[in-house]
């Protein structure tokens, strides 16, 4: 009744196409519409309604168990852990380990060795513990799942594509966890990354151009926004000051009155003349928005000068407790 | 016209006799006072505020020692690494966004957005080097590090609050953020509800990865508590007294100890031997020869630490066998090397055997009565007591000790459980800390903290433990408990409640034994009579009466001082001529001293504890057959309040106080006392005079027995049978139901009050949540369709509204995403470039891929669009054409739902 037919193969593959492709006899149409009914096991085709096979294995994602016991067995009809997306096609050996039952002696060591060579264990070895620490890092301070994943595919990349041979691999974590960060939208700033992985700026930003070329897609813009969120929730401000400091932010970008100024100044420079406009209470030293920042309060205050300069047109209808004439003259 | 005063009904409220009313009056003040969780929220929060900092305390500090090469020049030092945990800090719940920011969180935001609802915790840290200069005149001569002097080489560097792991926080608990909106009730508008919390419900449970979890009360054996037993014969011996003896303070396992009176006599002795086990001695040891080992070395000496009476002859009779064994045996050196040979150390010499031995019997045997040195009296003492009780069991002076006795069980709840992780994960946590440390002192590197310390080993064995029920290590799970941690039932308020109250008894379901299933005497007023369920689990699950408590350990310092004070004769001071005569006084099963006059120790301990001048948890058995005096301290007892009866047989509880009870709850809880776990200890002496009285026997019952009216007028297990059932009714299990996502929920229109009410529901708030609909029930032949127990139904009440109800369902999918590769996208799927379609309509979907909330929907409709792309190589069996990129992944409703979208988030 069916046809099994393997085509020629694609030109530009170097492998056999080794798909299967089905047609239905009597419509014998190239793209068959074919409908998997797996309530009764059939595959049937769309148009004519011809049962193409019967018998065909339910190949959806399946969670019942097995086993009838409640004393917490594993379902012996489950094996191996999920694959790992982030290892590519490596985690298959990864699960197999040979055990050390004669006490890692013998004939157990020699098979772990050839094993061992056979599977190319080392590299990947290596290639866990760096996953391993970079989840450490990215746990500690509070990055997302998706922050430390990408971060580690970065680092992946990097290790195939061995653009980083010799370096230390410390600092090419860091600038992983950096893009990882950036590109998932809510960037750190370098200094951040510093802080928590005692590398210096300069060495990251090395690693980080050389990384960025790997990257399939141009690289995100720097969030700001996600700079004035974390910046005001160190700086125990209220909600007020951070939805005042993104308009600010927003009418800065728009006028280009900080064009050329870095992130960090630019976002530092619109929390302090916000910060200003708050009530006394509230209001937080230039010294404070620089520190948590992590710039000097010259470049605050050298930002600001800008911005006070541009007061009128940022500072219209922002809702904060004080008018536009109680911002300090730089 | 006259009135009679017999039928005066206010006669009784004018009258000081404290009458039914005011007993209620008294258990509503209780349950205002405590809720309905108690047990729960105080075995966290003890848990929270003194567990944590005793085991971070107690494995905070680790030192590591880098030996010098003795090569002489001036840098080659002895170095001391040490690094030291100090005091913890917990913070509020708290939630991390990706951005950076931290805010409070709320019990609520955690269920719906699938977090944990949790706390980090903070710890002091000091790291401290010191160096031993071999040049140094004072370390001429030393060649042990431990003697040498050290003088500190760096300044100590301190880090504050360094951060180790985020604890999941028990709901209404003192650390979660709804008691700082419970406490600023009077703030208009900031409470509960404000949160999207419901004003019903009462904590008691974990809000893990969004989902509610309990912690089910293990039951256990009490530890330090001596049993003896009959062995059914044929077998190796006849009776055995066995302790398993658990020190206070500390996480050392328990250490069980076997005395074992054998069947047969040993060589050359005249009858039964009585022998012990010993920890790590591979064989069993003639229990003279331990006695020999632990300094009592004459016969007399020793028979009189078992017998304390010479003129009792039947026992000395029994124990001869025993000596003779042992006669070889004289001295203490030979004791212990007779225990040393049959230790686990081999070919070592014979000082070390001595030294091993001793070292046994001073850390391993009975660890719960001393594990310094110089207490071998003591040990002695409980040993030979051990000894006596087995002996007086096989002079059938005694009764056997029975091993489903509820006052020998304790209870492990949420702080115990807990406790045993956290000891186990910080140790896992500071092994990391001291293998880092070694690689960054062997490298000569700098010390990262962010390195050293993984926060994620505590947040994530607490929150795998939480999640799954595997109590234990995650890699080792099939040594671990299962179904430890249960997900919260929300069929119905009563069921949730009566879910915090449950408890579980570790041992095989299918065992065939009979005996720890059956209702026991002693589980009067502890745990529910009638709520068990049916086959398996039947008696071994069981679900706490509505006034017990279990306790949550205290302090046994305070009652030592007390005992000293009050002449309590310490062992070490007595000599065993005297015991016989005077009452032993045990404290949490550790045997103190004796003393004479019992009768006023006991009323004056009582009184202490009625005026809170100890601690209110505190139990007291007096046992006037026994001349024993049992204290107890320890968690895990189960405990209710009790009225006092004063010695001239009238309640101390009067009408006043009961009145006042209303207005001032803290008066009216003195007049309770809290009747501790009762043990056996009946007497001809106690049974004329009564010192409690029950406060009201309806309060045997649990939560959903307490909601049958008259139970005492049914067949016992029609009773069970309801308590299975009530579980499954339908109501409104929590008013704010429609803000919360249950993956199912049931809601019935019109719930009604019951007409035959019992007052306990009103403690359940039963009125305000009720479950049912009061039905006009007629039993008569209609026309056979009602036979046996089916029924039929008026169409026309059905139309009105009788019995309608709702039914909630929430379909919920994740775009997924790993890192940046590929991902899949929530769309509206279309024909050109999607494979695989599923037959429902994608009509109704919006193009962002969701459905609108207001939409009614039918079965397969299609309610969640996603697609998935299609690997590059894939042909999908000739099917796809250049134009197909993704494939179909939409979410459609059960085929045989219907219903309309109520929300969409």
């Amino acid at each position: 009744m069916t046809q099994l037919a393997s085509q020629q193969p694609a030109t530009k593959a170097p492998f056999a196409d080794l798909n299967l492709r089905l047609i239905c006899q009597d419509c014998q149409d190239p793209v068959p519409n074919i409908v998997e009914d797996f309530a009764a096991g059939d595959l049937i085709c769309g148009n004519c309604g011809l049962v193409l096979g019967n018998r065909i294995i339910d190949t959806r994602s399946e969670w019942r168990t097995f086993s009838n016991s409640d004393d917490n067995t594993d379902d012996p009809s489950r094996v191996g852990a999920a694959g790992d997306p982030l290892l590519g096609g490596m985690n298959h050996i990864d699960s197999t380990v040979i055990s050390q039952r004669d006490g890692g002696s013998g004939a157990a060591r020699d098979l772990s060795r050839v094993h061992g060579k056979a599977t190319n264990q080392k590299s990947e070895k290596n290639l866990m513990t760096a996953f391993k620490e970079i989840q450490t890092m990215c746990e500690r301070i509070g990055l997302s799942k998706l922050v430390s994943d990408s971060a580690k595919q970065m680092f992946k990349r990097a290790e195939d594509q061995k653009v980083l041979r010799g370096k230390p691999p410390v600092a090419i974590m860091a600038a992983c966890i950096y893009i990882g960060c950036r590109e998932n939208g809510n960037t750190r700033t370098f200094k951040e990354i510093c802080a928590l992985t005692k590398v210096s700026k300069k060495d990251i930003g090395r690693i980080y151009k050389v990384l960025q070329p790997l990257l399939d897609k141009p690289s995100q813009e720097i969030s700001l926004d996600s700079y004035v969120i974390r910046f005001s929730s160190a700086l125990d401000v209220g909600q007020d000051v951070i939805r005042a400091t993104s308009e600010v932010l927003k009418r800065a970008q728009h006028l280009g009155t900080l064009a050329g100024k870095s992130p960090i100044s630019i976002v530092a420079g619109c929390l302090y003349f916000v910060s200003c406009l708050s009530k006394d209470d509230e209001m937080k030293s230039a010294r404070d928005i620089a520190n948590v920042a992590g710039c000097t309060e010259a470049t605050l205050k050298n930002a600001y000068k800008l911005l006070y300069d541009a007061r009128e047109e940022l500072g219209k209808d922002l809702r904060m407790a004080k008018e536009l004439k109680a911002l300090p003259v730089p | 016209m006259m009135m009679n005063p017999s039928y005066d009904y206010d006669a009784g409220l004018l009258s000081d006799e404290i009458t039914q009313e005011d007993c209620w009056g008294v258990i509503e003040t209780y349950f205002d006072d405590k809720g309905l969780v108690r047990q729960q929220l105080d075995s966290f929060d003890e848990f929270v505020q003194n567990t944590i900092q005793e085991i971070v305390s107690e494995n905070g500090e680790f030192q590591i020692i880098t030996q010098g090469q003795h090569s002489g020049t001036h840098s080659d030092v002895t170095r001391r690494y040490s690094i030291q945990f100090g005091q913890i800090y917990l913070s509020k719940p708290t939630h991390s966004e990706p951005e950076g920011e931290t805010k409070q969180l709320y019990p609520q935001e955690a269920r719906l957005r699938n977090l944990t609802y949790s706390a980090p915790l903070y710890v002091d840290m000091r790291k401290k080097v010191e160096i031993a200069d071999p040049a140094n005149p004072l370390n001429q001569d030393v060649t042990s590090a431990a003697d040498m002097y050290w003088e500190v080489e760096h300044a100590e560097s301190d880090w504050d609050k360094v951060f180790i792991g985020k604890v999941p926080i028990m709901l209404r608990s003192s650390y979660c953020s709804l008691t700082d909106l419970l406490r600023a009730n009077d703030v208009e508008g900031f409470d509960v509800q404000s949160v999207g919390e419901c004003p019903y419900d009462q904590g008691g449970y974990f809000v893990i990865n969004g989902s509610e979890k309990v912690l089910i009360a293990q039951e256990r054996m009490a530890t330090n508590t001596v049993y003896v037993f009959a062995k059914a014969q044929p077998a190796p011996y006849l009776f055995s007294a066995e302790i398993r003896s658990q020190p206070e303070k500390g996480s050392k396992l328990a250490s069980t100890l076997f005395i074992k009176m054998l069947a047969k006599g040993g060589k050359g002795t005249s009858g039964h031997v009585i022998r012990t086990s010993l920890p790590y001695i591979k064989s069993d040891i003639p229990i003279m020869v331990v006695f020999r080992a632990l300094g009592s070395i004459t016969d007399r000496d020793i028979l009189a630490q078992i017998c304390y009476d010479f003129n009792d002859r039947e026992m000395l009779e029994l124990l001869k066998p025993s000596i003779e064994e042992a006669f070889v045996i004289q001295d203490r050196d030979i004791a212990l090397d007779y225990i040393g040979r049959r230790g686990t150390t081999i070919g070592v010499t014979r000082d070390k055997r001595l030294r091993y031995a001793a070292d046994i019997l001073q850390k391993e045997m009975l660890p719960h009565v001393s594990t310094s040195a110089h207490h071998q009296t003591r040990k002695a003492f409980f040993f030979g007591y051990m000894i006596h009780r087995l002996l007086l069991a096989a002079l059938e002076r005694r009764e056997l000790d029975d091993r489903d006795h509820f006052g020998k069980k304790r209870l492990d709840l949420a702080g115990p459980l807990l406790s045993g992780l956290f000891r186990m994960l910080f140790r896992k946590l500071t092994n990391d800390v001291t293998r880092y440390t070694r690689k960054v002192v062997d490298s000569r590197g700098e010390f990262n903290l962010t390195m050293a310390i993984k926060g994620g080993t505590i947040t994530r064995g607490l929150q795998y433990s939480l999640a799954t029920g595997n109590w234990g290590d995650q890699k080792k799970f099939m040594q671990a408990r299962a179904g430890v941690s249960q997900v919260l039932n929300r069929y119905t308020y009563a069921s949730t409640l009566s879910h915090l109250r449950r408890l579980n008894t570790p041992i095989g379901r299918d065992g065939k034994l009979a005996k720890p299933r059956q209702l026991h005497n002693t589980h009067w007023g502890m745990v529910c009579p009638a709520e068990t369920p049916e086959g398996q689990a039947c008696g071994l699950v069981k679900n706490l009466s509505l006034m017990s408590y279990v306790t949550v350990g205290h302090s046994v310092a305070p009652i030592l001082d007390f005992l000293n004070e009050f002449n309590m004769e310490n062992l070490e001071e007595i000599t065993p001529d005297r015991i016989p005569k005077a009452t032993k006084v045990f404290v949490n099963g550790q045997w103190l001293g004796i003393h004479d006059d019992p009768d006023t120790l006991v009323k004056t301990l009582r009184n202490l504890r009625r005026n809170v001048d100890v601690t209110p948890e505190l139990s007291i058995v007096r046992d006037v057959a026994d001349k024993e005096l049992r204290l107890y301290t320890d968690g895990g007892r189960i405990s209710r309040p009790l009225f006092i009866v004063e010695e001239d047989q009238t309640l101390s509880l009067t009408k006043e106080i009961a009145l006042k009870t209303k207005t001032d709850p803290d008066t009216q809880m003195r007049q309770c006392d809290w009747n501790y776990l009762l043990e056996e200890g009946s007497n001809a002496v106690y049974a004329r005079n009564y010192t409690h009285c029950e406060i009201h026997p309806s309060m045997i019952l649990g939560i959903c027995a307490s909601i049958i009216p008259f139970p005492d007028h049914n067949q016992s297990p029609r009773n069970t049978y309801q308590s299975a059932m009530g579980k499954q009714a339908m109501g409104i299990f929590l008013t704010n139901y429609q803000i919360r996502m249950d993956t199912m929920a049931n809601i019935l229109f019109y719930p009604q009050k019951p007409l035959a009410t019992t007052r306990a529901m009103e403690f359940m708030h039963f009125r305000e949540l009720p479950a049912g609909q009061n039905a006009v029930v007629a039993i008569a032949v209609y026309s056979g369709y009602n036979q046996e127990d089916s029924l039929i139904m008026s169409q026309s009440s059905i139309d009105r509204g009788l019995f309608r109800s709702m039914y909630y369902r929430v379909y919920m999918d994740t775009e997924k995403k790993v890192g940046m590769m590929a991902s899949e996208t929530f769309e509206k799927p279309s024909r050109d470039s999607c494979l695989r379609l599923k037959h429902g309509t994608y009509e109704k979907l919006d193009n962002d891929g969701l459905i609108a909330p207001g939409v009614r929907v039918g079965g397969e409709d299609i309610i969640i669009g996603k697609t998935v792309p299609i690997k590059e190589d894939s042909a999908e069996m000739g099917q796809r054409t250049a134009a197909h990129t993704k494939r179909d992944a939409s979410t459609p409703l059960k085929s045989t739902e219907n219903g309309i979208i109520d929300r969409v988030m």
